[in-house]
């Protein structure tokens, strides 16, 4: 018995310890550094050059199939930022290669039910959902700059969510998370999508990169209706009703 | 001749029928209260009106026979029988009134399953259920996984005098202490105190990786139960891949290892005697069986270049194996990756080892290591007496709780069910296919019911309802091991028979 206990006490230091270690990102090389070196988003190929983040709480889609790369806003103002305009145009970012080979840059509208049957056609490939937060935020490791979060499909028929590894910045934007009788935050998540993630030992996930709220949560009431009991107190008030008669049977039998 | 039913049977079945309908109110006592608890009053009306529609038809079904005699072993397997899909069809009440089922189909297709430990679903929205609703369903787990029976027997429902006879129709052929009720009492317990100790790990590493309190401990006690009784359902549509953390899928390989085990091999580490646990068939026969398995996948999976790094296939794989083998029926992958990043050999493999499943005795489904085993010995001895002069007599003898020698009726009966199995497999695939599914997911979704298992990549809200019925009956009929389940529609074949009534009459 002591054997039992003590090997009992082991196995739950040992998974203890195993949850510290994972959290601090000893366990599993996450690859945090990297994940953690995300490029802001100016420097990055599709972004818009002036710098500023794109805002987009109307719902409204960026069109499918198109790279962001050449959105520019026009610079019609002063001199200066005739000459600013003028150095982006020459600046060595803004050269084109001709000798570049064609790529698959894109990137990809798509819902979160066709996103869960995808095949290799959609891996690492840079698309765009929209869906609810559900669930909880989960942090993997200790130093908490990145969480997992769920994107539920915004459609009650299909029942399909999908994994997003974002910054915990990003996740602040989250004012609800879905549940019963309450909506959740509606995201638009922009970032590349794995099938089977190196990084995070083979899962199907979407690398966030861009994130902004589409529609806030929405919490709905679950009143107490007294009415609403009424059919139960009545059928367990016959059931009840039953009982008697039957004990009174059985006495009479014996 | 065949046996079959009359109406004195009819009305004794029915009574008992009824005791088990009442009995199972209880499960709508705990999901209750927790609607109580969170203000989730409309599934509180509806667990209310649950139980009482429970309590009323099981009430009305105890009328058949007021003053009932001790059951017959005919009786016996019909109750048990009966009582799984019975329950079902009550359970299915409350589910199809949460708005979450599309047709009261999937709601009794949730109902079994939930009941027989399979884990299979259809539920829409799963993300916005209740916690009721989450409570009710892993209820269902836990009457399921213990046992309608031995449940009844310990709560001291049956009468102590129809423990045996109904004990053994539901599959349960050892017994853990030499009376039936302490039995199921020492079986209760063991659960109980498993689910509790694994509860609050599992609370304690939810709340580090940022869930709130209540949320951790509820995800806690829902996974625990699903995980000690080989179960698979979970609060998510992600299933365990939800927590994204490698020592809680450790937790939960360690607890669904656990939850395959015969149970007398349970008390037998309880009192300390490590030896006759490793010595035994079972025990043996599972770390022979997993360490070919582990091979055979891990050489599957290296040939496809998602899983091919060692940590991302010790991980996703490794936990696959043991929810294969145990038949629980979590996932740390998506079903979409089942399909298309696993190698066929992979995917294969894991539908074999749900066929044969984990230990027997325990809540694991499956035809049971302890049949193979038996199986095993059973060709060593062939090969023996081939080998041995005619004078000799070959006795083989092996370990399982105690010395026991292969005899003729031992071996007749695991190749019995093993069959049974095998056909069963085979029907449910060949459905499958009829019904237009590529012939690798219609055998791993057949197996997937009969053995319990429920990793299922066809199972969905929008399956055919004739596909729905077959793994309904699929997976009752593999929970009760077939034999009680087929001898109970021959009786009630034969009682139906009219040409038996007229030969009687004319006598």
């Amino acid at each position: 018995m002591r054997r039992v206990l003590f090997t009992i006490l082991l196995v739950v230091a040992c998974a203890c310890f195993g949850m510290l270690l994972d959290r601090s990102g000893v366990l599993f090389a996450y690859a945090a550094d990297e994940a953690a070196e995300v490029k802001p988003i100016e420097e990055r190929p599709y972004a818009n050059p002036n710098g500023s983040s794109i805002e987009n709480g109307e719902g409204g889609t960026i069109e499918s199939g198109n790279a962001l790369s050449g959105k520019t806003q026009d610079v019609t103002k002063g001199g200066a930022e005739e000459s600013q305009a003028a150095a982006l145009l020459e600046s060595e970012a803004n050269r084109v290669n001709t000798q570049q080979l064609p790529d698959s840059s894109f990137i990809y509208d798509i819902s979160i039910v066709d996103l869960a049957a995808a095949d290799s056609y959609y891996d690492d490939q840079i698309v765009q959902v929209l869906g609810e937060v559900v669930g909880d935020r989960i942090f993997e490791t200790a130093d908490l700059t990145h969480c997992w979060i769920t994107l539920d499909a915004p459609t009650t028929e299909l029942d399909e969510v999908i994994a997003v590894y974002m910054t915990a910045e990003s996740a602040q934007m989250i004012d609800t998370y879905g549940k019963y009788k309450t909506r959740g935050t509606m995201l638009q998540v922009r970032g590349v999508y794995h099938l089977a993630c190196s990084e995070h030992q083979g899962i199907s996930d979407i690398h966030a990169d861009y994130v902004s709220v589409v529609q806030p949560g929405v919490t709905m009431d679950d009143t107490l209706e007294f009415a609403s009991f009424l059919p139960g107190i009545i059928v367990l008030a016959c059931a009840g009703a039953l009982v008697l008669v039957y004990r009174r049977l059985r006495e009479k039998e014996r | 001749m065949w046996q079959y039913f009359t109406l004195k049977d009819v009305r004794v079945i029915g009574h008992y029928l009824g005791v088990l309908v009442m009995f199972s109110a209880l499960m709508y006592v705990l999901p209750l209260i927790t609607a109580i608890v969170f203000g989730e009053w409309e599934p509180a009306a509806r667990y209310l009106l649950a139980a009482g529609i429970s309590l009323l038809a099981g009430q009305a079904l105890r009328f058949a026979r007021i003053q009932p005699a001790r059951l017959n072993r005919q009786q016996a397997l019909a109750v048990t029988g009966l009582a799984w899909i019975v329950l079902a069809l009550f359970a299915s009440i409350p589910l199809f009134m949460s708005g979450h089922y599309q047709t009261y189909l999937d709601a009794l297709f949730d109902g079994v399953s939930g009941l027989t430990t399979t884990g299979a679903t259809v539920i829409s929205d799963l993300e916005h259920l209740s916690y009721a609703d989450n409570m009710f369903r892993f209820m269902m787990h836990l009457l399921g996984g213990l046992g309608l029976i031995v449940v009844a027997l310990s709560l001291g429902l049956l009468g102590k005098q129809n423990g045996n006879s109904l004990y053994t129709s539901e599959a349960r052929s050892e017994h853990v202490v030499p009376n039936v009720v302490q039995t199921a009492r020492l079986i209760s317990r063991i659960s109980l105190i498993f689910i509790l100790i694994v509860t609050l790990i599992l609370t304690f590493m939810c709340m580090v990786m940022g869930m709130k309190a209540t949320h951790a401990l509820l995800h806690a006690f829902w996974v625990a139960i699903s995980g000690f009784m080989t179960g698979g359902f979970t609060p998510t549509s992600q299933s365990i891949m939800y927590y994204h953390s490698f020592p809680v899928e450790f937790v939960l390989m360690v607890v669904m290892i656990c939850g395959a085990v015969n149970f007398a091999l349970h008390v037998e580490i309880w009192k300390g005697h490590l030896r006759d646990f490793f010595r035994d068939l079972e025990i043996k026969t599972m770390v022979i069986w997993l360490c070919a398995m582990a091979i055979v996948i891990a050489a599957s999976l290296s040939a496809s270049a998602s899983f091919s790094d060692l940590p991302g296939m010790l991980r996703r794989g490794l936990f696959m194996i043991v929810s294969a083998f145990s038949t629980t029926g979590f996932m740390n992958v998506t079903s979409n990756e089942l399909v298309t990043v696993f190698s066929s050999g992979a995917f294969l493999s894991l539908a074999i080892l749900m066929a044969v499943g984990g230990g027997g005795g325990s809540t694991a489904g499956g035809v049971k290591l302890q049949r193979v085993g038996i199986i095993a010995k059973s060709i060593v001895a062939t090969i023996k007496e081939t080998l041995a002069p005619d004078s000799a007599r070959v006795t083989v003898t092996y370990t399982h709780i105690g010395q026991q020698q292969l005899t003729q009726s031992t071996v007749k009966e695991a190749l019995t069910v093993f069959m049974l199995f095998v056909v069963t497999y085979a029907i449910g695939s060949l459905a499958g296919i009829a019904y237009g599914y590529e012939a690798t997911q219609a055998i791993f979704d057949a197996v997937a019911m009969a053995s319990n298992g429920g990793l299922a990549t066809i199972v969905s809200p929008n399956m055919p309802g004739g596909l729905e019925i077959i793994y309904i009956f699929m997976m009752w009929a593999g929970r009760l091991e077939f034999v009680t389940l087929l001898a109970l529609v021959v009786e009630i074949v034969v009682s139906l028979n009219p040409r038996r009534h007229r030969s009687r009459s004319s006598r």
